[in-house]
């Protein structure tokens, strides 16, 4: 049977500054299917993608739409010619309504917005899909599952011909997923054609019909899934057989108590109340992994701990010393390190050197300052050849790919900003480590490396933080486990005693264990 | 004090309003699409000389106000083109646009007029018939100039659009997540520089207004900083329309009040404390937004130029 | 037809950033010439007069550097401020102030009977003082209330000037001037530098304290935290720094230099206080912190050519008729193109026709 091809990709070539994204890809979409695009961060997935719905503009290649040749310049045109995406990152505005999300995409609705008439049409649109949601809602009220919801909504409210799901799973907690999967199967009956990108091969068996894999922009694969199995995908994915499997030779320490969180609670950027009564135990040499969908108070816990953020109520002992109150310099000194999650955003200063992002949270130390016994210590000279050598033997232990010490951050790649961010947390010999998300986006060579250090970290006898929305990561590494939801420590358990659907019951708020329970096992 | 002092200082406060309302609501429209202006005060001053030269040579008020409001937005556009389009930092580009405007307006008074003083017809009130009639308001409200009508019409609208129309929400998303808007087909760069340039030509307004219906004159920095009072305002109001309007009267209504308490100190043999009372407006606009403005939070996206990818 | 802009950053190495000021003086003369010709003045002539004002001779050339002193310490502080991620648009009046704190000391001692060395250096102190405070309550609101400090500074010009109003017609008054308000005169003087001419000592103080900020910036923890600050705030606070004592410490420097820039205006130049000092060095020293790239010795550079605009600009008026806000024009235009050499120089612009 001759199936009827609705897009055609041909030959696309993609080039940024000093990299080639998407090198002479070709791509078909047959009407009615579900084609995966499967590849690691960074293999131009993304890329392709944003190519063929208009954001960016491609150097070289065609694009035709049921035969038809069309040029996307911008997103309009791409959703004129009936496509519509669901970006990895959420693109909804935070402080205007559902309703208001989904107006601001329409193009018939008149120069006065009548929005009561367009809620109700989205709430009916929304029983038909079997999704309740409350159109007068505000965005940045809603949990990431919810926001996913939205964003889908808005995508199909506007009728397309073809789907894009950009990593569509990645906030979403193992039940939310099956939900996600089958409403793209209801969707795929009703003649909707849909891509499906990810990077999770477990997933990309599940839902494809097909199978395209892409690594360092170039097709590696095309495959119809019965020809597929995990082995032969991860070789087509990663270029060769070995695959992620770090073996933490878990240890049970009867330790001293380096972190004691009591009755811990602390507001969100917006006044909400982020963190509710929380209580955490980490004792020395071991890795406390904390497992929950991205914003229920992880990002909130993490910046508590380290000082940005003031607590409304509770108290924190560190090292059996009450620090509460105190700053980030003084926890710093005490030997509290944080790997921020938004790495750009905190962990470096873009326009500045990299040996100077290397003493960043790390002015306290006496060792970078020359001693001049006259002046006040903020105006001293540092000593930038002491400077400069941390710099140069971070770059070789972390294996920093820089032209030189003294190139600008913003220069370097990402995988490499996370190998300076680390190894600086890390040589400053901390007694705890709190790293949020330390692997996201980051290829697998680095990610294998992050997690090795880690572990390397763990066996110094440092206590480990690891808050992370990948599950599997969090299982792989951790020695004990905790759940977070809704800004609460919903469970403790240690890896491999519970299911991965209790856990993701978890996630998700639907099961918690009780209080007394979970007292005891911090115990 | 007598109704009648009242009765003055409300009308000429409502007059010296309507120059720091008008730019002021024009930086509320500017900014909620996340870009700022700060060469409101350039623009207003420049509007405020092409007005003044406009009807010195034509004696037509009409085309006075048209001629200021065209310089706002053609230096909306130069504006646009360095913050929009070239995307360098708006905090300096509009500092440059405030150098140019108050550099340019004096240099081109000076070599037209050789800096003589010279009056042009200032814009009459208009008494609105009955209005104008009613006890104690009527004739500070109703008998105007026409820039206090366009300050509360001019609100009304701005407030209609921001909230209630198609164009409004996209202003609205555009200074929150010009991602979101630019994935929903909306084109980033039209319309944050349609904003731009809205915002500007406001300004221009403002500036015709005051060269036209309150000093009749033009000299060297005749605004005395009232763009920046605007951009002050902006936040006071915590970017809505009618919030802005009401520190512009708090401005305005301040000034007035400094104004007939300088004939009081003067009529008391101490001329030096008048002033005192010319900086009462200033002082006024500083206390409230120290009291108001307390966490006010700006669109997400004020001043970050958008890159897509 | 999609017409599309893309920026690629270039290498950049010192021949671009010295490139960068002189272009845009140039363009800004070259536009300048039509305004010249537009005012039915020859630029040849106008230009030439301009050239010989500035650097004609030993007393014009000392003339600029006077004229150069105010622009470089204030610019100085401006860049300093900068480098933290605050803008002082407050120079104007904090240099007001300043002058105004030198005047009212300067007067005190005098009428105590002070020896004039020590008059002279308590008054450039209170002077430096003074500027440190207005700029203070700017900082302060700006760190601790959020108040955008561009708005709260420009308040603060208007405030200082009204007072120094207040002042040469109240306390500060000579009785003695009955037509034009000023000060009494104030008998400590400045050491001049050179003979024959009205350089004083101020230049050497504030070359001195050019390099003293190039130290304090580039080569110090306090330096180091600030430059933090200036480029990503979030790090700094990731870092532990006192974020908001930061900001309120950079607006002070600042404004310490913008009141002794006045000071050594009022104790070097015009022996006395009135309102013609008021005539917008601080908002053109911004242009200068602008043009020497937030960089101390750029700014001495960049502050010379200001001196030269302002030294060469009373000239021209001689020469010519125009009057000095010529001057102001230009330093508008100055601006502007340097803000599109930036983009031209710092960046690979292209045009993207699809």
């Amino acid at each position: 049977m001759e199936r009827k091809v609705i897009i055609e990709m041909r030959n696309i070539v993609k080039k940024f500054p000093g990299v080639v994204a998407v090198n002479h890809v070709n791509l078909k979409l047959y009407k009615g299917e579900v084609l995966a695009v499967l590849g690691e961060n960074g293999a131009g997935k993304t890329t392709l993608m944003n190519v063929l719905y208009g954001l960016l503009q491609p150097n070289k290649g065609e694009i035709y739409i049921e035969g038809k040749k069309v040029i996307h310049r911008s997103p309009l045109d791409a959703i004129r010619n009936g496509i519509g995406m669901v970006h990895q990152h959420f693109t909804l505005v935070e402080d205007l309504t559902i309703a208001e999300n989904i107006v601001l995409g329409l193009r018939e609705v008149g120069f006065f917005v009548n929005l009561k008439k367009v809620a109700k049409e989205i709430e009916e649109f929304a029983d038909k899909l079997g999704i309740k949601i409350n159109p007068y809602a505000k965005v940045w009220q809603l949990s990431a599952g919810e926001k996913q919801k939205v964003e889908i909504l808005k995508t199909l409210f506007r009728n397309p011909k073809v789907l894009i799901l950009d990593e569509p799973t990645s906030v979403l907690t193992p039940q939310e997923t099956r939900e996600l999967f089958k409403a793209v199967i209801a969707l795929k009956q009703r003649g909707l054609s849909i891509i499906f990108i990810s990077h999770k091969l477990e997933e990309v068996l599940h839902i494809a019909d097909r199978i395209m894999v892409l690594r360092h922009g170039e097709v590696t694969g095309e495959l119809l899934r019965d020809e597929a199995n995990p082995r032969l995908l991860a070789r087509l994915m990663v270029g060769k057989d070995v695959f992620l499997d770090i073996k933490n030779p878990s240890t049970t320490p009867v330790s001293e108590v380096v972190l004691e969180v009591r009755n811990l609670e602390a507001l969100g950027d917006r006044g909400n109340l982020a963190l509710k009564d929380v209580n955490i135990r980490v004792r020395a040499g071991e890795i406390l992994g904390i497992a929950g969908v991205s914003g229920n108070g992880q990002k909130e816990l993490a910046e508590t701990l380290y000082g940005i953020r003031r607590p409304t109520r509770g108290k924190i002992f560190f090292l059996n010393q009450d620090i509460t109150n105190s700053n980030v310099l003084e926890r710093i000194q005490l030997g509290i390190s944080y790997i921020p999650a938004e790495r750009l955003k905190y962990g470096t200063v873009g326009d500045l050197p990299l040996y100077e992002n290397v003493v960043l949270t790390r002015i306290y130390d006496s060792k970078i300052i020359k001693d001049f016994p006259a002046i006040p210590n903020n105006l001293k000279p540092i000593d930038v050849r002491v400077i400069e050598e941390l710099a140069k033997e971070l770059i070789t232990r972390y294996s920093v790919v820089t032209p030189s010490h003294k190139a600008l951050v913003k220069n370097l790649s990402g995988g490499n900003i996370q190998r300076v961010i680390v190894g600086r947390e890390i040589e400053r010999n901390p007694k705890l480590l709190i790293a949020e998300e330390p692997t996201a986006g980051l290829d697998i060579a680095a990610t294998e490396f992050v997690r090795r250090k880690l572990i390397e970290l763990r066996n110094k006898k440092c206590s480990v933080i690891l808050i992370s929305s990948d599950l599997s990561e969090i299982l792989s590494i951790s020695d004990k486990i905790a759940v977070m939801y809704g800004g609460e420590i919903v469970g403790v358990f240690k890896p491999g005693e519970l299911e991965i659907e209790d856990i993701g019951l978890m996630m998700a708020g639907y099961s918690k264990m009780n209080k007394e329970r979970i007292e005891a096992l911090w115990a | 004090m007598s109704l009648e002092l009242i009765q003055s200082i409300v009308g000429l406060g409502l007059t010296m309003s309507a120059p720091v309302a008008i730019s002021s609501l024009g930086e509320v429209f500017g900014e909620r699409s996340g870009v700022i202006n700060l060469g409101i005060d350039g623009i207003m001053l420049m509007s405020a000389f092409v007005s003044f030269h406009v009807v010195f040579l034509s004696g037509n008020l009409l085309l006075g106000y048209a001629a200021g409001i065209l310089t706002g937005v053609v230096l909306g556009l130069l504006l646009g083109l360095f913050e929009i389009i070239l995307r360098f930092n708006q905090v300096v580009a509009g500092m440059g646009l405030y150098f140019l405007g108050f550099g340019l307006s004096d240099f081109l008074y000076r070599a037209l007029y050789a800096g003589k003083i010279i009056f042009i017809p200032k814009t009459p009130t208009l008494r609105i018939p009955i209005l104008s009639e009613i006890p104690v308001i009527g004739r500070a409200l109703f008998n105007q100039y026409p820039g206090v009508y366009l300050m509360f019409l001019l609100t009304g609208v701005f407030w209609l659009i921001i909230y209630n129309t198609r164009i409004g929400l996209w202003i609205r998303a555009l200074g929150e997540n010009p991602k979101a808007c630019d994935v929903a087909g909306i084109n980033v760069t039209l319309y944050r520089l349609a904003s731009l340039v809205v915002s500007s030509a406001m300004a221009g307004l403002a500036g015709t207004i005051l060269c036209l219906e309150i000093t009749g004159l033009f000299y060297e920095n005749l605004t005395y900083g009232m763009g920046f009072i605007a951009i002050g305002l902006a936040y006071f109001g915590k970017w809505d329309p009618l919030r802005s309007l009401s520190g512009s009267l708090i401005f305005g209504i301040s000034w007035s009040l400094g104004i007939s308490l300088q004939d009081v100190f003067i009529k008391m043999g101490r001329p030096e404390m008048t002033y005192f009372m010319v900086m009462l407006p200033y002082l006024a606009v500083l206390l409230s937004l120290l009291v108001i403005s307390r966490g006010a939070r700006p669109p997400a996206s004020l001043g970050k130029p958008y890159y897509r990818g | 037809m999609g017409l599309s802009i893309v920026f690629e950053e270039r290498r950049t190495d010192l021949t671009h950033i010295l490139l960068l000021p002189l272009l845009s003086v140039g363009a800004a003369f070259l536009v300048g010439s039509l305004l010249m010709i537009w005012s039915n003045v020859d630029p040849i002539t106008g230009y030439f007069s301009f050239i010989r004002g500035s650097l004609g001779g030993y007393i014009q050339i000392t003339d600029t550097l006077l004229r150069t002193t105010p622009f470089l310490l204030m610019g100085v502080g401006i860049a300093f401020s900068n480098r933290s991620g605050v803008l002082n648009v407050g120079a104007e009046g904090q240099y007001l102030f300043g002058a105004i704190a030198t005047t009212a000391t300067a007067l005190y001692l005098q009428g105590i009977g002070m020896d004039a060395g020590i008059t002279l250096i308590a008054s450039m102190f209170a002077g430096a003082l003074a500027g440190a405070f207005w700029a203070f309550i700017a900082g302060f609101m700006r760190a601790y209330f959020e108040i955008n400090e561009i708005v709260v500074t420009v308040i603060m010009n208007w405030l200082a000037f009204k007072i120094m109003q207040w002042l040469l017609r109240g306390p500060l008054k000579n009785p003695l001037s009955e037509m034009w308000p000023m000060s009494p005169p104030i008998s400590a003087k400045l050491p001049l530098m050179l003979p024959e001419s009205r350089l004083h000592v101020g230049f050497l103080v504030a070359i001195f304290i050019a390099f003293m900020t190039y130290y304090l910036l580039f080569r110090t923890k306090l330096g180091f935290m600030i430059r933090v600050l200036g480029n990503n705030p979030h790090a700094a606070k990731y870092a532990g720094f006192p974020v908001k004592n930061l900001i309120v410490f950079s607006m002070m420097y600042s404004g310490a230099l913008a009141g002794l820039a006045g000071g050594i205006e009022v104790l070097g130049v015009f022996h006395f206080l009135y309102e013609g000092i008021a005539v917008g060095l601080g908002y053109t020293s911004i242009i200068t912190a602008l043009i020497g790239r937030n960089h101390p010795i750029g700014v001495i550079g960049s502050s010379l050519i200001f001196g030269m605009i302002y030294n060469g600009s009373v000239y021209l008026q001689s020469a010519t008729g125009l009057t000095y806000t010529y001057s102001k024009a230009v330093e508008g235009l100055i601006y502007l193109f340097f803000m599109l050499f930036t983009i031209l120089v710092l960046y690979r612009v292209k045009l993207v026709v699809r």
